[in-house]
């Protein structure tokens, strides 16, 4: 697949030179938790130890990729070829472009160095990640995409102060108290102070998953049984009066859940410092970071999905978050997917989401929708659900735990009513000009919007159970649906409801071309 | 388009209207009784059933017996031939206690008839669920014997399409046409038992409808 055109400007480009380095290292961190584990349990399993020469073919590789990616830019599009043997060269239009991330470590921060990701509509995997390449070059890159998409959008003056570097320049012009001698066009819309920071730490609470992964982890390892835990702990409680016992306990359980919570605190602290989020043009940037810092741009018009979640938490601290869907890149896992779908506004307060909302589609606004809630019927249903999946989980725990696991009933029960209630309470959905709108959940509410130049299938489901009652759900499918957590797939409609409900969507969906962008 | 602005007030269910107005909302397209609804064999359009223009039509009439003829065959050549030697061994040499035996040969029994079931009355409800028909937005599907489905493919979605023919399909004239759109959950929609014409027509008529849309 070769183009007659000749590169544009560019010629072709190697990564930089300490690229090797840097993904040898990245293949390496991955090993730091194993390797602690095989350290621990070394003396009885020392085969395990030959398990890290895997190691040493994935540095081989990146070296050889080293010697072997080469890109360029070509007019309107870029080139990227590897491979020796079997040549590779993959053409990417950066009006395909879905969104670009970069990413710096701090390590990489002082090698003036960067990651880049970028992603088009297609399948599973960024279309390219390229990593690493000098600063100098990142900054061109980004300058040649944008300045595409920008010629395309002819509206917005061009803009080569942008990226990380276009803060550090504006600190500089506050410093010298001058005029900031370029336009900067670029409109803040989000920045979160150190206190909402904090505020996401609590929310997140990231630690737990921490701790559910090490349980895991040890009883995969049997550590349990290697350090003789139970033999260790015995001796604490033998003589202990019962006083005790509950003070230890109390006293463990605290400190882990105040660990967690410090944990969490830090890695969001460091994770999201100085997040911005602004408007350049026709596109989104985000920014944020201490150590590794993160830089991504979304196009405006790829958002296929908008999200609202509010968990218990947000609630209490007045506060939502704000997730979209871009399309593409559906595989990768919660860590190297895609930061702008992970944090688009990580934290938000009703009038800044009211804001951010219209910014993403002008005249969309979420509290002027006319939401339809659930009936009576529905109601029932999902109270049934909840009751018999209840009375199931306790039947299963009786069994379990002979006899006292019963008595799960008495808890299980109350709360699958309160859930139910609560769902059926803000379960509903709302057909506007624009596309459909369609919010669920007891405890950890969503909220989420999509388009009628954005949908997909529009498809109507019938359980039998459905049948019964004469309901049906309605579908309506998305590029990259599902990275936000929440789809729209509106449950406990009546079927006249959902037949024409179906029509009008599907009508208004072909009425509306279809743009990636 | 039919629309009931009053049915829209809300999730709204109302037993008055759906016995009156909607007494029919997947089976539009069938008769009230199986029977009747299977199309005569020279058309593939079924008589009756919705008012819009565009009638929903069935799927090639000889989709049941190539279904029942490929189930057969798998079930009965992985499933109940082996079965039934296994029995007959077992009664024969007296393999395991007297009970057990006669449990095995009481589930061999049930599941050979639950097979035939799906091997030979499983096709004709499909074949009578199944519908599709090409409307002013696109292409809508209706399939699904239990869990029923309506699909609504918009014209401006289709991303690209595949028929597909495979040896025995072939022999029928028969073909599965594959529409591929953007989409997550459906990202790709098969229909499967069209006659092998009305595939390469639907799949003209979408991609027809797509050119002027720039992706």
């Amino acid at each position: 697949m070769t183009r007659s055109e000749s590169p544009d400007l560019s010629v072709r480009q190697r990564l930089h030179p300490s690229s090797p380095f840097f993904n040898a290292a990245r293949h390496l961190k991955k090993l730091i938790l194993p390797a602690i584990v095989v350290f621990l349990v070394a003396q009885a399993a020392s085969w395990e130890r030959w398990l890290f020469l895997f190691v040493v073919p994935s540095i081989l590789y990146e070296i050889y990729r080293f010697f072997t990616v080469r890109f360029h830019f070509a007019t309107g599009e870029m080139v990227v070829r590897d491979g020796w043997l079997f040549n590779n060269e993959r053409h990417i239009p950066f009006e395909r472009i879905q969104n670009i991330d970069f990413t710096q470590t701090l390590l990489q921060r002082w090698c003036g160095v960067a990651e880049v990701r970028l992603q088009t509509a297609s399948g599973q995997e960024p279309e390219a990640v390229l990593r690493v390449l000098a600063v100098p070059v990142v900054e061109e890159m980004r300058r040649r995409v944008f300045e595409f998409g920008e010629q395309a959008g002819a509206e917005v003056p061009p803009d080569l102060t942008t990226g990380w570097e276009s803060r550090e320049r504006e600190f500089e012009v506050e410093d010298d108290g001058s005029p900031s001698p370029a336009p900067v066009s670029d409109r803040l819309l989000l920045h979160l102070p150190p206190a909402a920071l904090m505020k996401l730490g609590l929310i997140k609470n990231r630690g737990l998953g921490l701790v559910l992964a090490g349980m895991g982890l040890a009883w995969e390892f049997d550590l349990w049984e290697r350090f003789d835990f139970v033999e260790k702990v015995r001796p604490w409680f033998s003589d202990a009066t019962w006083q005790r016992i509950v003070l230890l306990v109390a006293g463990t359980v605290l400190a882990g859940f105040a660990c967690l919570l410090l944990f969490s605190l830090v890695w969001t602290f460091f994770r999201l410092y100085d997040f911005r989020l602004t408007r350049h043009g026709d596109d989104f940037r985000l920014q944020c970071g201490m150590t590794t810092r993160l830089s991504a741009t979304v196009p405006l018009h790829r958002i296929q999905f908008v999200s609202v979640q509010e968990t218990v938490l947000h609630r209490a601290m007045g506060a939502v978050s704000l997730q979209v869907e871009t399309a593409g890149g559906k595989s990768e896992g919660e860590e190297n997917a895609s930061m702008s779908r992970r944090w688009f506004a990580p934290l938000v307060t009703p009038g800044q989401l009211t804001d951010l909302v219209a910014e993403i589609r002008p005249g969309l606004s979420l509290e002027g929708l006319d939401w339809q809630g659930l009936d009576a019927v529905g109601r029932r249903r999902l109270r049934r659900r909840a009751l018999f999946l209840a009375l199931l989980l306790s039947a299963g725990l009786a069994l379990l735990f002979r006899p006292w696991g019963g008595l799960a009933i008495a808890i299980l029960v109350p709360y699958a009513l309160l859930h139910s209630a609560r769902e059926g309470m803000f379960l509903a959905f709302s057909h506007f000009a624009g596309g459909i709108a369609y919010r669920s959940g007891a405890f950890t509410r969503r909220t989420s919007v999509t388009f009628h130049d954005k949908s997909q299938v529009i498809s109507l489901h019938e359980s039998p159970f459905d049948r019964r009652y004469a309901m049906a759900s309605l579908h309506v499918d998305t590029a990259g649906a599902g990275t936000a957590g929440h789809r729209i797939q509106i449950p406990y409609l009546s079927r006249g409801v959902a037949k024409s409900l179906g029509e009008e969507l599907a009508t208004q969906a072909e009425q509306a071309a279809f743009r990636w962008s | 388009m039919r629309s009931e602005k009053a049915g829209l007030s809300g999730f709204g269910f109302e037993k008055e209207q759906r016995l009156s107005e909607e007494p029919e909302f997947l089976e539009a397209a069938l008769a009230a009784d199986p029977e009747s609804s299977s199309p005569p064999a020279d058309s593939h359009d079924v008589p009756g059933g919705d008012q819009e223009a565009t009638p929903w039509r069935a799927l090639h009439p000889r989709y049941v017996e190539l279904e029942r003829l490929v189930s057969w065959t798998v079930t009965g050549l992985f499933l109940l031939l082996p079965a039934t030697v296994t029995l007959t061994l077992a009664w024969s040499h007296g393999w395991l206690p007297m009970i057990w035996r006669g449990l095995a040969t009481g589930a061999g029994v049930g599941a050979a008839l639950l097979l035939a079931w799906t091997s030979q009355v499983y096709p004709q409800k499909a074949f009578e669920r199944t519908r599709y028909r090409l409307s002013d937005f696109g292409l809508e599907i209706r399939k699904g014997v239990y869990w029923r489905k309506v699909l609504s493919l918009p014209r401006a979605r289709v991303q690209h399409t595949d028929v597909r023919e495979g040896p025995l399909q072939r022999r029928y004239e028969m073909a599965t046409l594959v529409i591929h759109t953007a989409g997550t959950e459906n990202a790709s929609v098969e229909l499967e038992g069209l006659p092998r014409d009305v595939a390469f027509e639907i799949r003209d008529q979408l991609l027809a409808g797509t050119a002027d849309d720039a992706v």
